[in-house]
């Protein structure tokens, strides 16, 4: 989740981008997640969309995140390539989790025990 | 119109004036929002209580209101088209019906791209991920309403094809109206989803994701029941007309077959709760949390 404290001295940029980094950097936005557009984000906040846009521009220039055109902006796999390439493989199975319907418990159940295997 | 007709319309007009008397019934109003809470598995915050009331309330009203509506429209083009006095063709009672659903479905994506949100005041908040259609809509919903109109198209092809003088100009138009709503639901839906959420609080945001996820479940019911209704209303007339043993024969089969995959879709739709989807897909915390409550 993202807030945006309108009476806090930090600039509304500089909050989202700070929460973002955090995010990123703790998981909870895993490899690969899409991101709201840049309108829709300021719409949800009540911010203008330059403000969304500058914390967007400044989070890619810092690896954070990608834009892969009109598909929109997306998270940037951290660390080194196996890092990366195991945070994607991660997302692409939490995916296709979701989709069946199975439950994170039990998913998590699964890759323990073949990582275990 | 025949008697049996007007029954039913008349029938259909005094079920939807009582669910309007209830809900404009101020004392059933708290109830009727913790039920729908259970329903979708949200607890109700106080501070979010009158809010949501008035929201439900509306929503619910216009969902009401715009059925009544579909209903006298129907009527209306059906006394005005003199054309239906056969009490044997079933097309005719579901267009009846078809005008309830249709009239229902169209004033609830109205209701969800046209009202306001109530912005909060002080702190906002919002999900870092983009969301989805399939965060909100079950696949029985979403792939069900274009496999369900796909089915009547195709009825209605090949019923046109092979004996085509065997198909009532009735289901046809119910085959017609399924093509019609498929489109308007897949804009319709993808219009709410881009809809801003504007929440104070995270009970605030789940809120607005359920009831956005059942505006659209009610706009999906519209090519769902023409789509079902329009298949089985062509392949009954071809199947009760009996000129042709093979394609009535076919004609059967492919309706018992239609009517026992709509049957089990809705077995399907009963078992894995589609109105509690959004919060599996984004707030699977509350979801187990409720899992581990019940």
């Amino acid at each position: 989740m993202l807030t945006i404290d309108a009476r806090s001295a930090t600039p509304p940029f500089e909050q989202l981008r700070v929460q973002f980094m955090d995010q990123v950097r703790s998981s909870e936005l895993a490899a690969g997640t899409r991101l709201p557009t840049v309108r829709r984000l300021a719409e949800d906040l009540g911010l203008a969309p330059n403000t969304v846009a500058r914390a967007y521009r400044e989070l890619e220039s810092d690896g954070f995140i990608e834009t892969r055109g009109r598909n929109g902006s997306f998270v940037s796999a951290q660390g080194d390539a196996a890092e990366q390439q195991g945070q994607l493989a991660a997302r692409a199975f939490a995916d296709r989790m979701k989709q069946l319907g199975v439950s994170p418990d039990a998913a998590l159940a699964w890759v323990t025990k073949a990582l275990a295997g | 119109m025949t008697p049996t007709l007007w029954f039913i319309a008349g029938a259909l007009a005094a079920v939807l004036i009582v669910a309007l008397v209830v809900i404009l019934a101020t004392s059933r109003l708290a109830t009727s929002v913790r039920n729908l809470g259970r329903a979708v598995g949200l607890a109700v915050p106080e501070a979010l209580e009158a809010k949501l009331g008035s929201r439900i309330r509306g929503s619910r009203l216009t969902f009401t209101l715009g059925s009544l509506v579909g209903l006298a429209v129907t009527t209306a083009a059906l006394v005005l088209s003199g054309a239906p006095s056969d009490d044997e063709n079933p097309a005719l009672i579901w267009l009846l019906a078809g005008g309830v659903v249709a009239g229902g479905s169209l004033a609830s994506a109205i209701y969800a791209l046209t009202a306001k949100p109530v912005l909060p005041e002080g702190e906002r908040i919002a999900r870092s991920g983009a969301v989805t259609l399939n965060d909100y809509l079950d696949p029985v919903d979403l792939v069900g309403a274009r496999l369900a109109v796909g089915a009547g198209i195709l009825s209605l092809g090949v019923a046109l094809l092979v004996v085509p003088e065997t198909v009532s100009a009735a289901a046809a138009l119910i085959v017609v109206l399924a093509a019609v709503s498929l489109v308007f639901f897949e804009i319709a839906i993808r219009r709410i989803l881009d809809r801003p959420q504007p929440a104070g609080s995270t009970a605030e945001l789940a809120w607005d994701d359920a009831l956005r996820g059942l505006s659209m479940r009610n706009i999906a019911s519209a090519p769902m029941s023409f789509g079902v209704w329009g298949g089985l209303a062509v392949l009954l007339n071809v199947w009760l007309d009996g000129t042709s043993p093979l394609a009535s024969g076919f004609a059967g089969g492919a309706a018992l077959v239609l009517f026992l995959a709509t049957f089990a879709a809705a077995a399907w739709s009963i078992a894995t709760k589609p109105p509690q989807r959004y919060l599996r897909r984004l707030w699977p915390d509350v979801a187990a949390a409720a899992k581990t409550a019940n």
